[in-house]
């Protein structure tokens, strides 16, 4: 088989089987959640008044699990080509990325049920996290980012935990609005499935593009599902921690450079899908910690409920962010065209989001200042 | 390494269990998951039917940490480099096995009807003769030996579901599912390790692992005052599916590292299920009665009617099947004719089944 073929199968089989099983699944789910009451009860942080399921994360999981066991399974039994020294290598981290899936979903489960302590789920999340570095994977190098090149490897393994930890509770944290996470986890996924793509990393594309493909369902019935029809469902933390793991583990993959063929500002350019999220934590840590408040307890601070007081419907926070996520990549991607150098295109990122921000704020005013007068 | 595949699949997955089926029970307890106990099992407290959830996250969580330090400390212990067809079989197996527990999920928590069930169970049965996993010898059972594939494959699928449905009529009696299951994958785990297939062994030790601290609980741990729990349709569908994949990949090996007759033990541990449905079906079939209806004519059943307590049945059923896989076992050791031992089984489960009626007729007769 020749190259667009390969490249056909390992975009299309995994994609519509996901699409097809997650049709199926979700509704199902739905219905499990209405007739057993397993609902997210409203609160007073939370932007929604009638009960929710929030159990559409535990789809993924397993939806994922089958479509790239199957579609590797074929891969590899039609005698399509792979490499087989690097063969127990790409095994050991796969198995172990379920392994951490895995944890991480018992976790979100037990916390979308009943309830976990923040503690708990942040050593769950390192545990998972340590799973890298075991597996033989870290970032061995930042690439010039702040004129950093190659890093020991105890840095490296550290950075790595702390990488997947942040990217994990970043999309955790963003999961507020309705679509908004799966939105940017979409943009991120297929930012990453068309660089595999490019690069002809076919099992790297397996699984992007099976991710997408459980996305897309989920993201109809997350923004289209009506309420009243018991139609609506959430991704909960279950969805958004397995979501968080998968896309860290993808970021790193793609950054470490460990015998595959991705160029050096990889790192970057993946890491930039993300930055709307990472760079609100830390907006929202320094805003808590200022106000001599608890960093780890929620409040009404991240990027959507602001946007959301400037008076904007959840839907378009939705899009406007999305958007913005979506511009941040373009303009990594072009300056790493341009060659401008890894730390100049990540002030250039730091500057558009300090714009952004400055916008929300402004049409936070104006909107005060209306409902005011 | 082989060691270390042995102890560390079995000690984690022993733990994780251990960990999780409290938290199971406080999820279930709490947001009211408990099965209202029906006509069945009547007289006890209402017990949560979501034991088996546990079982597919901890086998993935500790055979595939397990599988992945081998394979990256030692490639080739695994399969890789010269043999990929193992490694469609067990990513085939692995996207079954999700299939089947989702559906025993399902069906725990919402009922699934017996047509959808069925047909999902045929797909996640399909997969595994598709991968190249199908018993295409019988090395003399009933005087067959090579087996084309076209009575191969259907038979494979029908033995993946038939395994897997016999299983959850034992999840009646507390701990007999996963007592059985427990002497099931300890002996396919035995003859794993002697045919030195280390991801088999890496399951069958899982398995037993984390089945060891359902069995504490129903056995002993519920008359000791701890809330007790089924492993329920979840648990029994995944015991069956790997029981099946386990069953049929040692199957396959006889003849080449394992004497011809291994496949008279594999399915030797299975018997008292296998054989009990069948008598169970044609028994149903005689009377005209639905297929699919449960009832109480289960050879528990009929040890309960005969005049035994719950823990007796238990440890006389373990004690038979036990002993028959000793039968085998040696039978094959002295290398008998395949169809004279399977003959010899079903005579002496035939007695056995003469002996269990007498004593239910006398007690009724008093």
């Amino acid at each position: 088989m020749d190259e667009l073929q390969l490249t056909i199968y390992s975009v299309a089989i995994p994609f519509l089987l996901s699409v097809v099983l997650g049709w199926l699944f979700i509704p199902r789910v739905l219905i499990l959640s209405h007739r057993k009451q397993l609902y997210d009860m409203p609160d007073q942080r939370k932007m929604h008044h009638t009960p929710v399921p929030r159990l559409g994360g535990i789809t993924f999981l397993p939806i994922l699990l089958i479509v790239v066991c199957m579609s590797l399974g074929v891969w590899v039994m039609m005698r399509m080509p792979y490499n087989s020294e690097t063969l127990d290598d790409l095994f050991t981290r796969f198995i172990l990325l379920f392994v951490g899936m895995m944890v991480l979903f018992l976790v979100g489960v037990v916390d979308d049920l009943i309830g976990v302590s923040y503690k708990a789920k942040f050593l769950t999340q390192i545990i998972s996290a340590v799973l890298f570095p075991i597996s033989g994977l870290w970032i061995h190098d930042l690439s010039g980012l702040f004129w950093i090149n190659e890093i020991p490897t105890w840095v490296g393994i550290l950075l790595t935990i702390f990488v997947v930890v942040y990217v994990t509770n970043a999309i955790n944290l963003i999961d507020g609005v309705d679509g908004l996470a799966a939105g940017i986890c979409f943009v991120s996924l297929l930012t990453l499935g068309l660089a595999a793509m490019v690069k002809g990393q076919h099992l790297f594309m397996l699984i992007t593009f099976g991710m997408l493909g459980i996305l897309l369902p989920f993201w109809y019935f997350n923004v289209f599902g009506h309420v009243e029809k018991e139609k609506k469902i959430f991704m909960g933390d279950t969805g958004s921690l397995t979501l968080g793991y998968l896309v860290s583990f993808l970021l790193i993959y793609m950054a470490s450079g460990a015998g595959i063929t991705f160029p050096r500002e990889m790192l970057i350019i993946g890491l930039s899908t993300m930055f709307l999220p990472m760079f609100d934590i830390v907006r929202v840590v320094i805003v808590r910690v200022r106000n001599h408040c608890n960093p780890f307890l929620p409040d009404k601070n991240h990027i959507h409920h602001k946007l959301l007081r400037t008076g904007i419907s959840s839907r378009c926070v939705m899009t406007v962010l999305v958007f913005v996520s979506l511009l941040l990549v373009l303009a990594t991607m072009m300056g790493v065209f341009y060659h401008l150098g890894t730390t100049f295109v990540f002030l250039i990122d730091v500057l558009l989001w300090l714009v952004f921000d400055g916008t929300v704020n402004y049409y936070i005013r104006k909107n005060h200042r209306k409902r005011y007068e | 390494m082989i060691y270390v595949s042995v102890i560390l699949p079995l000690l984690l997955a022993l733990l994780l269990a251990q960990y999780m089926i409290p938290r199971i029970l406080m999820v279930s307890v709490k947001k009211d998951l408990v099965i209202p106990s029906e006509t069945r099992d009547k007289g006890r407290l209402r017990v949560p039917r979501l034991g088996g959830v546990s079982l597919f996250p901890v086998l993935v969580i500790s055979a595939g940490a397990t599988a992945a330090l081998c394979a990256r400390f030692d490639g080739s212990l695994l399969w890789m480099t010269e043999n990929d067809s193992d490694f469609v079989q067990y990513m085939f197996a692995a996207a079954g096995l999700t299939t089947m527990y989702l559906l025993g999920v399902m069906d725990d928590l919402l009922g699934v009807s017996i047509t959808s069930k069925l047909i999902i169970e045929c797909l996640a049965a399909l997969l595994i003769p598709l991968s190249g996993l199908w018993l295409d010898n019988l090395h003399g059972v009933l005087g067959i030996y090579e087996l084309p594939w076209w009575i191969g494959m259907p038979l494979t699928m029908l033995t993946v579901l038939y395994i897997s449905n016999a299983i959850p009529m034992l999840d009646d009696v507390d701990g007999l599912a996963s007592g059985l299951a427990m002497i099931a994958f300890t002996v396919l785990g035995v003859v794993a390790f002697l045919a030195d297939e280390l991801v088999l062994l890496i399951f069958c030790s899982a398995m037993t692992g984390m089945l060891g601290p359902f069995f504490f609980r129903n056995v002993i741990g519920s008359r000791m005052g701890l809330r007790n729990i089924y492993l329920g349709d979840t648990g029994s569908l995944t015991i069956g599916y790997i029981l099946s994949v386990v069953v049929i990949g040692l199957s396959r090996l006889g003849g080449r590292c394992l004497p011809e007759g291994v496949i008279m033990v594999c399915f030797g541990t299975l018997l008292i299920p296998m054989f009990d449905v069948f008598r169970v079906a044609v028994t149903r079939m005689v009377n005209h009665r639905n297929m699919f209806r449960r009832d109480n004519n289960h050879i528990h059943h009929r040890l309960m009617q005969g005049g035994m307590g719950p823990v007796q049945v238990l440890v006389f059923i373990m004690i038979i099947t036990f002993s028959f896989v000793i039968l085998n076992v040696v039978c094959v050791w002295f290398d008998w004719n395949l169809s004279v031992l399977l003959v010899t089984d079903v005579s002496l489960w035939l007695i056995l089944q003469v002996v269990i009626s007498y004593y239910k007729n006398k007690k009724r007769n008093f």
